[in-house]
């Protein structure tokens, strides 16, 4: 039973290869849970690594006073402010709508028309973000160069692929696990409530986490259409032509990216550590 | 104008530019799917072990540090790893080309390796049987039978790669990217809303013809015993 528990813990995880806990059962038991999610710490110390070789630079640089004010703290902290508002706003919209049609969808009646939606999300993927964002802003009002048009063009972004991503997960749960519900009498609802959703609850909390990176990365663009947000950033030092510039809006928009993943990574273990 | 009109009277540059974007996709699908196999196909042994990627610990490392480190690249969004690229390769295709390499890695190592892997063991063992050496056996056994697999991987990174590259054009690079750039630089104007959703779908065609010649390269690479 530990066997298949570790190996369900995480598909790519450390340790696949070799295997340890074969050999040494009790010594692994004490370490399983370190073990398993040693590969947790692998983005901080990227993230630490990256940050600390750009801060080193800055610091050992004599700023001149266009590139002290262009990485003013304050300014910096404004941009992050609207970029996580950004990305909180639509992520919670893209799980409101996209959660539910996924259920639907997964639901047998809707057989036909899953396929279809499948087979449109998966080449959608080719649909640059960009463009749809800008499509959105030239649209009449209510849309425009605003913050609710630059909110629909993230939530129309990141839909599909969470719906996806919630309909595959919820096709995962085992079909046994559904036919011992209703064999005990459970109806189709009760057996969606009480078994189903609960045993779909990783998938959902994968399907945040899709939803945060994708926005999180697309809110990038959000400033080209009168947004805000960390593309602020990369656009003054772009204008500025410094690279000292640059490299810090970058590494700093790479390491919020890969930290809002990291994070929902760990929740995401942890709701599959309880649920399993 | 309307749309067709605006296609029809400016096919010229639509072409160029769909062209451009086919072809800068092309160059780092090219260039990774090379990286990201080649690397794969070193790290694999050709034994006969199902269920496990190298009986060396140390390639296994280097292997799952490989997806590691891929993963969290295709993480960053594209104008942040953009402009972290313009100071070594400045402003144009190669700083496009390069990110879009990047970008299109995971996906294909992600399958090679579970490609490679998922051969059976006892076909593995028979071709060792057959007298077929660690190298024949990779070559001759487990890269064709991996191959729908490693195939699907680099179809899905061009797809990624095929809407990343519309950003390029910020940092001046080739593509669909330049007709949505001055669409929006030019909001208002006659056309402006024109170009800007010929630069957007222009890319679902892109993608389109890529399906295509990739459909085209199955037909041809894949081997018939296994072809579904």
């Amino acid at each position: 039973v530990s066997e298949t528990s570790e190996t369900t813990v995480d598909p790519r995880g450390a340790g696949r290869a070799f295997d340890p806990a074969m050999r040494w059962p009790a010594q692994a038991r004490r370490l399983g849970w370190l073990r398993a999610n040693v590969d947790l710490l692998s983005t901080p110390i990227i993230v630490l690594l990256g940050l600390g070789a750009v801060g080193l630079w800055v610091s050992t640089r004599t700023l001149d006073d266009i590139e002290t004010r262009a990485l003013q703290p304050s300014g910096i902290l404004f941009d992050l402010g609207q970029h996580l508002v950004l990305t909180a706003y639509s992520t919670v919209v893209v799980i409101v709508i996209a959660v539910p049609l996924g259920i639907l969808l997964s639901r047998r009646a809707a057989r036909r028309i899953r396929d279809v939606v499948l087979a449109i999300a998966g080449f959608a993927q080719a649909l640059p973000p960009y463009g749809v964002l800008v499509l959105i802003a030239f649209a009449p009002p209510p849309f425009g160069f605003n913050t609710f048009a630059v909110i629909v063009g993230l939530v129309a972004v990141a839909l599909l692929p969470v719906l996806r991503n919630t309909v595959v997960g919820l096709r995962q749960v085992d079909p046994v696990l559904i036919e011992a519900a209703r064999g005990m009498g459970m109806s189709a609802w009760t057996t969606l409530l009480r078994v189903e959703l609960p045993l779909a609850v990783p998938v959902m909390v994968a399907g945040i986490r899709v939803a945060l990176v994708l926005n999180v990365g697309t809110a990038v663009l959000a400033t080209f259409v009168g947004g805000g947000g960390l593309g602020s950033l990369i656009v003054r030092a772009q204008t500025l032509n410094r690279p000292i510039v640059l490299v810090t809006a970058g590494a700093i928009v790479a390491a919020l990216a890969l930290m809002v993943d990291w994070l929902a990574g760990v929740a995401e273990r942890v709701v599959r550590v309880r649920t399993n | 104008v309307d749309l067709i009109s605006y296609v029809r009277e400016n096919a010229g540059t639509v072409l160029f530019y769909g062209e451009q974007h086919f072809l800068v996709v092309l160059c780092s699908i090219t260039l990774g799917s090379a990286i990201s196999v080649a690397f794969a196909l070193l790290l694999s042994t050709g034994d006969a072990a199902p269920q496990r990627w190298s009986p060396n610990w140390f390639l296994g490392a280097i292997c799952e540090g490989a997806l590691v480190i891929t993963a969290a690249a295709l993480t960053v969004p594209s104008l942040a790893l953009l402009v972290l690229l313009l100071p070594l390769f400045g402003l144009g295709a190669s700083t496009t080309v390069t990110a879009l390499t990047v970008y299109s890695l995971y996906t294909v190592l992600r399958n090679s390796v579970a490609g490679l892997s998922s051969v059976d063991g006892a076909v593995l063992e028979s071709a060792k049987g057959l007298g077929m050496n660690r190298l024949r056996r990779l070559i001759r056994i487990q890269l064709p039978l991996a191959w729908p697999v490693i195939l699907n991987g680099i179809r899905v990174a061009t797809l990624i790669d095929v809407a990343i590259a519309a950003v390029a054009a910020l940092v001046r690079g080739p593509g669909l990217g330049q007709l949505v750039l001055t669409g929006l630089s030019r909001y208002g104007a006659a056309n402006a809303l024109n170009q800007v959703l010929v630069g957007t779908f222009g890319c679902l065609v892109v993608a389109a013809v890529f399906e295509v010649f990739y459909a085209l390269i199955e037909r041809l690479t894949v081997p018939r015993g296994i072809r579904v």
